[in-house]
Order: C-alpha cells, then sequence, then structure tokens
C-alpha cells in the first residue's frame, strides 16, 4: 500500500463531553471509521500546508477520501506516451461535510496535481450547500453509517 | 483504512460470477496490461502467443458501416504477463456486448463512503473528453456504452450508457448508493458492467484512439 502520510493528524475532534479524537496521519488510514458515535462539539480540520478549517455547529458530520484507479487503457500500443502508475489509487480530493437539518455544506479539498514527494500542497477548497435531497447527494450515496 | 479495488475481467464463462467461479477471471495489472477493442482477424483473436504488433492492429480495425452501427466485435484483454491458462498474451474478455451479466468486475476490499462510479477521460489528467471515440468533445455522442449488471442481466441488444466526462458516468452500485461494511465471512464486493464500444453508421472520421476508463471511489 502507498501510504502517503501527512506531518499531522488529518483532524482532531472535540466532543461535548469534553473528550476529543485524534484522526489518522495518512489520507489512506484517515481513522475516521473509527470515530465514536457521539456528539461533536468542534472539527479541526488540518489543511496541506498548514492552514486549518474549523467546522461546528452542525447536527452530524462525515469525512471523505475520493480517489480514482485508471484501469482500461485502450491500444496502448497506438500511445507509448500514455504511462501512468495505475495500480495505485490516485488521491483527488478529500472532503468534510457537516448536516443540518436539511441542509450538507461541503468543503472539497483538492489534492490532485499539488504533489510534491509524499507530501500535498494545498491547491483549491471548493464550499458547497446542498439540500439533502439535492441530485448531488443522491449520486453520491453518502454511507449512512459513517454520519458523525 | 482505506477500500482497495481489483479490476477483473471474466474470461471463461459470463454466466458465472467470480463468488462462484474465481478462476474463471483475471486480476488486471494496471500498470502493464491494456484493452484491445477490435473486429479481430487470424491474428489478433483470443490466445495469442506474442503481443500484438501496432501494425496487426491496425489491419484488425473496425470497420465504419455507412448503413448501420457497429458494435466492435471483440474486446481483448492484454495480459502481459502471459501466465494465466498457459502462455498467452491476450485473452477474450467473454460476453463483452452481450446479453451477459458477469462481464467485468470490479472488487472492493471494504466499505465505500460513496457510490463507485466509472468514467471515461482522454487521458490520465481527467479533464477532456475530445477523442472522437468519446463523443468528440460531446460526452452524450460517446460510443463507449455501459450497464451495471450486478443484479441482472442488461437484457438483449441493450443500449447503455455512453460514458464520458464527468457528468455521463455509470453508478456501478445501480444508484443503490455506497458498499456497506463486509458481512462476517464476506472478504470483498463486487460490483459488475458490460461494456461495449458502438460506432454510428457512416461516421466519419475513421481514427485509432486511445483512452483510458477511470473508476471513481472513496473511504471514510
Amino acid at each position: 500500500m502507498n501510504n502517503k502520510k501527512t506531518p499531522h493528524s488529518l483532524y482532531l475532534i472535540t466532543f461535548k463531553d469534553g473528550t476529543k479524537f485524534i484522526g489518522g496521519n495518512s489520507f489512506f488510514e484517515t481513522k475516521w471509521t473509527d470515530v465514536p458515535y457521539k456528539e461533536i462539539k468542534r472539527i479541526f480540520v488540518r489543511l496541506p500546508g498548514g492552514d486549518h478549517l474549523t467546522l461546528s455547529g452542525y447536527d452530524k458530520y462525515f469525512f471523505m477520501v475520493e480517489a480514482t484507479k485508471d484501469w482500461m487503457r485502450i491500444n496502448v500500443k497506438n500511445k507509448t506516451t500514455q504511462k501512468i502508475n495505475h495500480n495505485t489509487p490516485r488521491l483527488e480530493y478529500f472532503y468534510i461535510m457537516g448536516k443540518k437539518k436539511d441542509l450538507i455544506v461541503s468543503y472539497r479539498i483538492s489534492l490532485k496535481a499539488v504533489r510534491q514527494g509524499d507530501e500535498y500542497k494545498l491547491s483549491k477548497i471548493t464550499k458547497n450547500v446542498y439540500a439533502t435531497d439535492a441530485l448531488r447527494i443522491k449520486k453520491w450515496g453518502l454511507n449512512k453509517n459513517q454520519w458523525k | 483504512m482505506s477500500t482497495e479495488l481489483t479490476v477483473r475481467t471474466n474470461y471463461v464463462d459470463a454466466d458465472l460470477e467470480y463468488d462462484d467461479s474465481g478462476a474463471g477471471y483475471i486480476d488486471l495489472d494496471l500498470d502493464n496490461d491494456y484493452i484491445i477493442w477490435t473486429k479481430g482477424n487470424s491474428t489478433v483473436k483470443d490466445l495469442m502467443t506474442a503481443e500484438p504488433t501496432a501494425k496487426e492492429l491496425n489491419e484488425a480495425s473496425s470497420i465504419i458501416d455507412a448503413l448501420a452501427d457497429v458494435d466492435v466485435a471483440l474486446c481483448l484483454l492484454m495480459d502481459y504477463s502471459h501466465n494465466v491458462a498457459g502462455a498467452y498474451y491476450t485473452h477474450e474478455v467473454v460476453g463483452m456486448g452481450e446479453n451477459k451479466q458477469f462481464v467485468f468486475d470490479f472488487s472492493f476490499d471494504g466499505a465505500t463512503a460513496s457510490e463507485p462510479q466509472l468514467e471515461a477521460w482522454d487521458d490520465s489528467n481527467h479533464n477532456t473528453t475530445d477523442t472522437h471515440v468519446l463523443g468528440d468533445g460531446t460526452p452524450a455522442d460517446s460510443m463507449l456504452k455501459a450497464v451495471a449488471t450486478s443484479s441482472s442481466l442488461p437484457g438483449a441488444s441493450w443500449a447503455g450508457s455512453p460514458i464520458a466526462g464527468s457528468d455521463n458516468v455509470l453508478l456501478l452500485n445501480e444508484g443503490n448508493g455506497a458498499l456497506d461494511d463486509l458481512e462476517t465471512g464476506e472478504t470483498s464486493h463486487e460490483l459488475y458492467a458490460n461494456i461495449k464500444i458502438t460506432i454510428p453508421s457512416a461516421y466519419a472520421t475513421p481514427s485509432v484512439e486511445s483512452f483510458l476508463t477511470s473508476v471513481r471511489f472513496t473511504w471514510n
């Protein structure tokens, strides 16, 4: 496994009961599935490059990493220049989302094209607000068990 | 832990899923293996004992028909390691384009955060679909057609959805959302699709093109 690590944990969660949870330090080992199901007061997300993003005031939160795997090169004999590392998933984005009532606020942080060595440099953050029944949300089909 | 994806093609019997006939599937080495879409001939065929040359591939190309759409007849996995069932470099992807369910297998070793999807692009930059096969800049016109088949056969003469770019994608779990945690005893989720290339009748621009497909997937 290509285990690209960041120097610090990806996120830090403070719960309303005063306890804390430290996220993983690799996009391949985020530890989000280990986050206990209890009320979250605040999530501090460390961004590539050292800045941070803080989310609070939502009912539920969702963290995910998005990758692609190119698997079908076509008639590659005719285009020998197209040679990339396919066996390792290519990280594209990570997302932190907050849900409150019928709205989902999504922050998409781009990871592609910013990798330098084993680290990722921040290139772009995109904020979107969706209704929970929006087409984008339906197409995502987010794992309902991972809203924390 | 991230979720891993393995892509397989069926080379024996497209009526049998991976769980029932794992030996009938080949795991793709994504660094070296590739797919050949061709009309095929006496040289470019199933069970070749050498990698086909560019000249041989050109001679086996599909021919545009003036009056009718043409489904590319043969899909071959070019197996660089040539170590499956003998020293063969090519293996026909059985059931491609037919009313068959278990043809291309996308195997995930755990849960996903959202629904995996199949995409197609000109190259690994994932930002253009200007090749003719992918619609010549109009993704809805893509000649690459796909249908998700995990739960059922695609149907006789299935049309499929055009695949190109970020909007014309195939939801591999048939719109049922993210993959759940594996149940006790399970080692993977298998999602299936059938894929074909249909060349429109009298298409004006013959060409030899390279493009790629990609699976976009997520984990928590």
